[in-house]
């Protein structure tokens, strides 16, 4: 594919294959010649992005052009979306395929190392420092080509004789300068000790020191190395069962000071790297090995992870999730629908929760049991108490929370299909629900002997207090009273307490349009724009 | 093989030459351009070595001069630009090294190529300029104009030449990459020398500011941010005076900025904001700018009281936007003027 790659017609986007904090990756397919794409998604109105970092960033990869390193084909700005079309690599990243286990074949190491160096001799002569080299961003094909990737934090020198004093990259695969910013701070050879670092990790699994430090502690021990020697012995070099060139290889990678460090170009005339250019072939096989093995290993692990398909964003979506506005929205539609089901039924409803349900059952039934309005608080000490007797036994606490497991992905998955999460909040689900089953641990109380193995789930708690505290009915019963908009934005409609009492008072409910916005900040904006932009564009056409 | 019987160039005026005559060939075309082209790439390899050193060898600066000498003398760099696109791929980032190594050179306060680029070949500056027109080659050429840029001179010459004002057609090219980069030659072309500039900028208020009000009007997300954030920091330059009084007494200057604060981009609010807290803080404002204000008082109000900026974790932010909501309450009643 030579042709550049400048609009959304070109391409047809598939499944999701990554995400990050810029954005998400998706696999795509050139229309014209049939390839496979990488595409890049970055969010430019998200906080974090640097919108003149990331133009900077283009430049640099739209620079290189080198079978080692993954090939730019081109970007585009669409609505709040800069698309980055690349390469696409469908073997995976050296990280992926070290979990099945660290590669034992020195061969294979060699020629990996030789495609990077080939890549890293290549961006350092021209003045470009990769700054985040590690198993991560060493990709394989299928083919069994490897390629270097992700300049997320490459620089662009104006020679080689400049230097950019900041600390950037990945603990473990920092070399001692760049984290004490000394000897003029980063520069080329700070690439070397990460290739030194990734030829480790090839070997046993993990970088240096992962198994043995923290991450910051880590970097105390890097910067503490006054000499490769020490730092070899810190990582117990002679320990490990290599052949004699590779350890060498690796000293002349772990030189403290950065000047005696070899450079890419004299790394590439090692013997370690020259040894494995004989048979070819051989070197091929041995890489599409990597990515077949890492296959039977995913399916014998079930790792393998369902795809997220993409979904276009129009301008107005992304907008919303700006204000945080799709989920109100949503949840209003959902509410105003609520308006024509008869209170009878709504009140069947209720009704039907008397039944024996248990607390950790559903949200349903811990309304039943915490409705302020219910006078049968002995009853409510039972169903604890029956509560307590059955998840006291490990096992059924463990199917409890399985069941809860299974309600959080329900829910999360709900919200994903339903919705166009930007990742931000993408993530922030994911770690809710992390949170979540992290909370489903016991609470212990010991104040009485009645209650001494009284146990509760801190998050079963919370959730209660939770609904407790939002059913609470407010004394006012006006429809813009902030409690009764959350209640109407949270609960659905069988168990609003509020909506049931305002039913009964149809004059209000009804003065509740569809239109009405709940967000202060769009309700003024547009209106007050709304004659800013009509004033303004009649005085604009006539001055 | 052929290479290793050819006779590789001695001295640095010999290199010099042999890359003129490649390049010769490379013009003329034909069925060898893939082996010109090599041989270029070749040379140029070596002429880096030459200039930076490598692993063995350090750059020799008496070397170094007997190639700048060769290299004005046989208008070695016109030839370089005037091929750069028959050159390949990464011999194009050769010719910047060449160029900007040459650049930084100095002897005594004179830098012997701005004087040759002003006085022996304008040419090379006018292709520069015109550099984004190709898209193959426009972003090696902005390179080069920029390392040009950082000598006022050629800042002047540049500026001063109509081929300037394409420059905001530059920024709206289709392609991206082109398009930033011209972004950038721009941003650096009015605000590296600020005595030049803000000379520039009175002289042309008309011209400048009807061409950035253009790009800010762009329905281009990255060109409005990008020149929103260009305005920004022309007005926040205290040489450009004779600009900032002129820019921020013009009520369709303040409109416009209006309409960033109203785009739905919280990005574009913001750096619409860092223009508009200029003509509320200015201290003597026009009558006419004073109207639109009055006039949008309680607009402005309910706005600012609801400007959610806690997300970005500016506190600076968060002071200037609280200030200017209390300019504003200061402002007169509407009855008042009535």
């Amino acid at each position: 594919m030579n042709g550049r790659i400048e609009s959304i017609e070109d391409i047809e986007v598939c499944e999701e294959v990554g995400r990050g904090g810029f954005g998400v990756v998706y696999r795509g397919i050139h229309n014209k010649s049939n390839k496979e794409v990488a595409i890049k998604q970055i969010d430019l109105e998200h906080d974090q992005t640097d919108l003149f970092e990331v133009t900077k960033e283009i430049q640099i990869i739209s620079e290189c052009r080198l079978p080692q390193i993954t090939r730019y084909y081109g970007c585009f700005v669409r609505h709040y979306k800069l698309w980055v079309i690349m390469e696409y690599v469908n073997g995976g990243s050296l990280f992926e395929l070290l979990k099945p286990g660290p590669i034992t074949d020195e061969r294979v190491i060699s020629v990996i190392m030789r495609e990077v160096l080939i890549a890293l001799q290549y961006l350092h002569n021209q003045g470009k420092i990769h700054r985040d080299l590690k198993s991560h961003n060493i990709l394989l094909n299928q083919q069994g080509e490897v390629k270097l990737t992700d300049f997320g934090v490459s620089t662009q020198l104006s020679s080689n004789f400049s230097r950019r004093n900041t600390t950037v990259g990945t603990p473990y695969w920092m070399s001692p300068e760049v984290i004490l910013n000394t000897c003029g701070g980063h520069n080329s050879k700070a690439d070397i000790w990460s290739l030194g670092c990734c030829a480790y990790e090839l070997f046993t699994g993990k970088p240096p020191l992962q198994s043995s430090f923290a991450p910051m502690k880590a970097l105390r021990q890097i910067s503490k190395c006054q000499t490769g020697k020490e730092f070899s012995e810190l990582i117990n070099l002679d320990g490990l069962d290599m052949s004699s060139s590779f350890k060498d290889f690796l000293s002349k990678c772990f030189v403290v000071n950065p000047k005696e460090r070899y450079s890419a170009s004299r790394l590439l005339k090692h013997k370690f790297v020259t040894s494995s250019t004989k048979d070819e072939a051989y070197n091929v096989k041995a890489l599409k090995k990597l990515i077949t093995n890492k296959f039977i290993w995913d399916q014998e692990n079930y790792s393998l992870k369902s795809k997220h398909f993409y979904v276009p964003t129009d301008m107005l979506n992304d907008q919303k999730l700006w204000n945080g506005e799709v989920k109100a929205k949503d949840t209003i539609n959902f509410d105003i629908s609520s308006l024509h089901i008869d209170s009878n039924e709504q009140q069947g409803a209720n009704k039907s929760n008397d039944s024996n349900q248990r607390r950790l059952d559903s949200p349903v039934s811990v309304r039943k049991l915490n409705n302020p309005n219910d006078k049968e608080t002995n009853e409510q000490h039972n169903n604890v108490l029956e509560a307590i007797n059955i998840y006291r036994q490990d096992s059924v606490y463990n199917t409890l929370k399985a069941e809860l497991h299974k309600i959080v992905n329900k829910i999360f998955h709900k919200i994903d299909s339903k919705n166009s999460l930007n990742t931000q909040q993408y993530d922030l689900l994911v770690n809710l629900n992390d949170t979540i089953l992290n909370l489903f641990s016991l609470l212990e109380y010991s104040e009485t002997t009645e209650v001494a193995a009284y146990k509760k789930i801190v998050i079963c708690q919370y959730f209660k207090y939770f609904l407790k505290e939002l059913m609470k009915q407010p004394n006012e019963l006006l429809p813009d009273n902030p409690r009764v908009i959350l209640q109407k934005l949270i609960l659905p409609h069988t168990l609003n307490p509020t909506m049931s009492t305002l039913k009964k008072k149809d004059s209000i409910v009804t003065s509740l349009g569809p239109s009405r916005a709940y967000n202060q900040f769009d309700e003024i904006e547009s209106s007050l724009f709304d004659t800013w932009v009509e004033k303004m564009s009649e005085s604009v056409q006539s001055p | 093989m052929a290479f290793l019987f050819k006779r590789n160039p001695k001295t640095p005026q010999d290199l010099i030459r042999a890359l003129n005559e490649q390049i010769a060939k490379l013009d003329l075309g034909g069925d060898n351009i893939k082996k010109y082209q090599d041989e270029c790439a070749r040379y140029l390899k070596q002429i880096k070595v030459i200039l930076h050193g490598d692993d063995e060898n350090d750059p020799q600066p008496d070397q170094i001069s007997l190639l700048a000498h060769e290299v004005y003398s046989t208008d070695c760099l016109y030839n370089l630009i005037y091929n750069l696109k028959k050159l390949d791929f990464d011999s194009r980032k050769d010719v910047v090294i060449l160029f900007s190594t040459l650049l930084r050179r100095q002897i005594g306060n004179a830098s012997p190529t701005v004087e040759y680029l002003i006085n022996g070949k304008p040419e090379i500056l006018i292709w520069l300029i015109k550099g984004p027109e190709s898209s193959e080659t426009g972003l090696v050429c902005g390179q080069i104009l920029r390392d040009c840029i950082k000598f006022e001179v050629i800042n002047r010459f540049i500026l001063v030449n109509p081929l300037f004002w394409n420059y905001f057609k530059y920024v709206q090219s289709p392609v991206f990459e082109i398009a930033t980069d011209a972004f950038v030659s721009l941003h650096d072309l009015v605000t590296t020398h600020k005595k030049l500039v803000s000379e520039f900028l009175a002289n042309n208020y008309d011209n400048f500011t009807t061409s950035i009000n253009q790009l800010i009007q762009s329905n281009n997300y990255v060109t409005k941010r990008q020149s929103v954030r260009l305005l920004a920091e022309l007005v926040l330059q205290r040489q450009n005076q004779y600009f900032l009084n002129r820019y921020f007494d013009d009520t369709n200057n303040l409109k416009l900025i209006m309409l960033l604060l109203s785009n739905k981009s919280k990005n574009l609010q913001i750096e619409g904001f860092h223009i508009f807290k200029f003509f509320v803080a200015k201290p003597k404002k026009s009558q006419r700018i004073l109207d639109i204000l009055i006039k949008n008082k309680e607009n402005f109000i309910a706005f600012f009281q609801n400007f959610n900026i806690t997300s970005f974790n500016d506190s600076n932010l968060i002071d200037e936007r609280d200030y200017i909501l209390t300019e504003i309450q200061k402002l007169p009643d509407i009855e008042r003027i009535n």
